[in-house]
């Protein structure tokens, strides 16, 4: 299920919440799971066995380790914590990257190789992380082991961020598992959050998206090069709303239900350099990578040439947690080869530069590495590159380059306004007297959401590969 | 506290008046706003469930039972326009409160026109004693040009025209009839309806004038009765804009007394045109009440004159000016027709054919190919 359906609103969320409020604290962990669950199954019912194996499994796993370490066998909690990790990263690669390993034992040898029909679960990226998250922890002595296997579920099946994150990880929710008392403020906070949330996905990345997906379809030798930056354009903005229009939806529905989810994107299009960038692009991701690959891999405290392999290493791997493809895996090395470049060499020259400059040469390089993203034909790629860059032949602009830019102007302003600092220093700027004017504002919003979702078609849901 | 009661309670009032709505009101089949049938309440089955087809359906229902949907398409086309967006679900907001079907030069399919085109061709050479009469009309994006939204580029049925002429010049049993000089030259008059894709009674019949001039014949003088001025269209059933004032609907009456079968006799009326057809929300059904595949008009002139019309819905009001000129009309929609064309060419005694499709259809239709089937 998505936070922007029907569905979902009419349904899903208000049952949910009655059920939840209404029932006595004890059962509220319960009810969370059941709810959780039937979200989770709405699109893909088999795979809701995954997930109750994936939360059975580690839960065991956290009790043993536990068990383990207080009886003084580090040991066996060691091969208690590597069973766990091999074996949440088999469902994962099992689900996820199967087929491509398949198609590519048949490209390089030619052997014939049936192609598995496996559906990839939604979400399996996030989760199996999240209850990684956990047994390591445990392992490394930051968290107690969590012996109420519904407290535990409900942390691992928790549908406001289950299927786009952000990855909470256990440590951030474990008292609050225990304690999830909702206050009016709360509530308040989450609605405003979810309102913001929803505008973002449905009315500027829906939109924006709407472009680019007509623009990758069409025959992109004839794409002139205005038309093909715009189309880039469009798609770094639609990924930016839907992703952090998600994680707010994520965010603002914890809140609803009394928790608190680490932030995920802190205005990523603001940056004025790559490593800021990483810094402010969902941050729960990269936090994961830093804390448990990063570091125990021994971070920038074995040397230089270490260092450069251990970035190198955790790129490829966030690469390919974006999707089983070859373009994914670039696409990572690509920041990690840029990020390896800013932190040795251009650092110093970065820190001397206009800000407007280094602010170009930021977004430059993140226009184009939505591109790669985006394309995993490699064929398109290298046609989309080319349509960018003048090469097809197709000249600088036509008639339909105009168009889009009229049609879609207050669209794009309102792209560059809300990537800007702006509407978060109107909303600090807004007085407790006045905090009903905003109000209104994030209602119209949603009202008028709801009327985009029930009046259109598309609604792309663009985490299906994660 | 109190700054937190307006954004709280208009939330979940939103959201509960909307879960409460759907128990309360009664589903609907069929939606006359939009012109289609909407998805109703699925029923919940162990299998249904199990295969994920239950949460699909459920999801569909949940946006076509939506008790204001139409409220909510008229808001969303609304803000689009609002915020300078000048199509939306595949329409062009036109000048003077014109809606047009939105088809760029991505989006028209060169392949499937020409295959068309090569039916058509294939058809007229297996029937090469017969006079064979192609007509492809331009639309409303073409005709009336000035009317798209400022800076918009539709693909150019110009050029697509000049194609087909191109490609028939040595079919020499076709004649293409090209009706886009006449219609240009009246192009200040109703000749498309500002809601619906098709073209109104007189935009037909400056294109049944080419025609007469291709045939050699004297075209009659347009006269036409106002059969509705309440007419809201396909186009205005995507967008549900706000404040449109409706169509009015013409039609020519002609002279000759007819008999009307449709699906070979499966019903026959004394009319072309279909009183009923002006309750429903879709009036341009009017014209001989929709398309079947299969319609014989015999009227009571003894002429000899048999002609075949292998169309689209273009040809339903265009129809009414060529009633007295024939002893019988034989109209097929290959959409729905699903007979041997040679045979029935045979059996009719048709001597004299006319291919007439709207453009936009003409590289889209996947039905035409049946015609060259022997």
């Amino acid at each position: 299920m998505v936070f922007s359906s029907s569905a979902f609103l009419f349904f899903f969320l208000p049952i949910t919440l009655i059920a939840y409020y209404c029932c006595p604290a004890k059962f509220k962990n319960l009810i969370l799971v059941f709810a959780s669950l039937l979200f989770y199954a709405w699109g893909e019912p088999k795979y809701i066995l995954i997930m109750l194996f994936s939360t059975v499994f580690d839960y065991i796993n956290g009790r043993l380790i536990g068990k383990f370490q207080e009886a003084g066998k580090n040991q066996a909690a060691k091969g208690v914590m590597i069973v766990s990790v091999v074996g949440n990263l088999g469902i994962l690669g099992f689900f996820k990257y199967t087929n491509l390993a398949l198609s590519t034992v048949h490209s390089i040898t030619g052997m014939v190789v049936p192609t598995l029909s496996i559906a990839l679960p939604i979400g399996i990226s996030f989760y199996t992380f999240q209850t990684m998250s956990y047994t390591l922890d445990v392992y490394r002595k930051q968290v107690k082991p969590q012996h109420n296997i519904i407290d535990f579920a409900a942390y691992v099946t928790c549908f406001p961020q289950l299927v786009a994150g952000p990855i909470v990880r256990y440590i951030d929710l474990e008292t609050q598992l225990k304690d999830h008392r909702v206050t009016m403020d709360d509530v308040a906070e989450g609605c405003r959050r979810f309102c913001i949330g929803m505008g973002k996905k449905v009315l500027l990345a829906n939109s924006a998206g709407a472009i680019w997906d007509s623009l990758i379809a069409s025959d992109l030798t004839r794409v002139p090069v205005a038309t093909a930056w715009i189309g880039a354009v469009c798609y770094t903005f639609q990924i930016f709303f839907d992703f952090s229009g998600y994680s707010d939806m994520a965010i603002g529905l914890g809140k609803l239900f009394g928790f608190t989810f680490p932030e995920n994107f802190n205005l990523p299009y603001i940056s004025k350099s790559i490593t800021e960038f990483w810094r402010r692009w969902h941050i729960s991701l990269s936090t994961w990578f830093k804390e448990y690959v990063y570091i125990p891999l021994g971070g920038n405290r074995k040397g230089v040439p270490r260092q450069i392999l251990n970035l190198l290493i955790v790129w490829a791997l966030t690469g390919f947690w974006h999707g089983a493809a070859y373009n994914f895996l670039l696409w990572g090395l690509y920041y990690g080869v840029l990020l390896i470049i800013e932190k040795f060499l251009l650092k110093k020259y970065l820190d001397k530069m206009p800000a407007a400059l280094c602010h170009l040469y930021t977004m430059f390089l993140v226009v184009m590495g939505w591109v790669l993203f985006a394309c995993d034909d490699f064929g398109k790629l290298k046609q989309y590159f080319a349509a960018m860059f003048g090469a097809n032949g197709a000249g600088v602009a036509n008639g339909s380059t105009l168009y889009i830019l009229c049609s879609h102007l207050v669209l794009f302003i309102l792209c560059v306004l809300c990537s800007s600092t702006l509407p978060r220093k109107l909303g600090e700027k807004v007085s407790e007297k006045y905090i009903w004017v905003k109000d209104l504002i994030l209602i119209l919003i949603f009202v008028v959401s709801i009327s985009f979702i029930i009046g259109s078609s598309y609604n792309p849901f663009l985490y299906f590969r994660f | 506290m109190k700054r937190n009661y307006l954004i709280v309670a208009c939330f979940f009032l939103i959201v509960a008046a909307g879960c409460v709505s759907y128990m309360i009101t009664p589903d609907k089949k069929f939606s006359p706003d939009e012109n289609r049938y909407l998805t109703e309440r699925p029923k919940c089955t162990a299998k249904a469930l199990l295969s994920g087809e239950y949460t699909e359906k459920m999801d569909s229902y949940a946006t076509d039972q939506f008790a204001l949907r139409t409220k909510a398409i008229t808001l969303k086309t609304q803000v689009s326009k609002l915020a300078g967006v000048k199509d939306g679900n595949g329409v062009y907001f036109g000048k003077d409160d014109t809606l047009m079907l939105k088809k760029t030069p991505q989006e028209f399919s060169q392949q499937k026109y020409e295959n068309n085109l090569f039916a058509v061709s294939a058809f007229a050479k297996r029937n090469e004693k017969i006079p064979f009469y192609v007509m492809l009309a331009p639309t409303a994006s073409y005709i009336w040009k000035d009317k798209l939204p400022s800076k918009a580029v539709d693909y150019d049925q110009r050029e697509k025209l000049d194609q087909a002429a191109a490609y028939f010049k040595d079919d020499e049993n076709i004649t293409l009839v090209d009706p886009s000089q006449e219609l240009l030259q009246h192009k200040g008059e109703d000749l498309y309806y500002r809601t619906d894709h098709h073209w109104t009674e007189k935009g037909a019949y400056y294109a049944y004038r080419s025609l007469q001039e291709a045939m050699g014949r004297k075209p009659k003088e347009y006269k036409a009765d106002k059969v509705t001025d309440s007419f809201y269209g396909t186009l205005y059933s995507k967008v549900l804009p706000f404040g449109m004032k409706p169509d009015t609907i013409e039609a020519y009456r002609p002279g000759s007394k007819v008999e009307v079968s449709h699906s070979n006799g499966k019903k026959v009326t004394d009319s072309i045109f279909d009183e009923d057809k002006l309750k429903v929300k879709d009036k341009y059904q009017y014209f001989l009440g929709g398309n079947d595949d299969e319609v014989t008009i015999k009227t009571g002139n003894k002429n000899g004159q048999h002609l075949l019309i292998v169309k689209d819905s273009y040809a339903n009001s265009f129809l009414p000016f060529l009633v007295d000129d024939y002893e019988t009309i034989h109209m097929v929609d290959l959409r729905y027709f699903n007979g041997n064309m040679t045979m029935y060419m045979k059996t009719k005694k048709i001597n004299k054919v006319l291919v007439l499709y709207n453009l936009n259809n003409f590289d889209e239709d996947t039905s035409i190919v049946k015609v060259q089937m022997p």
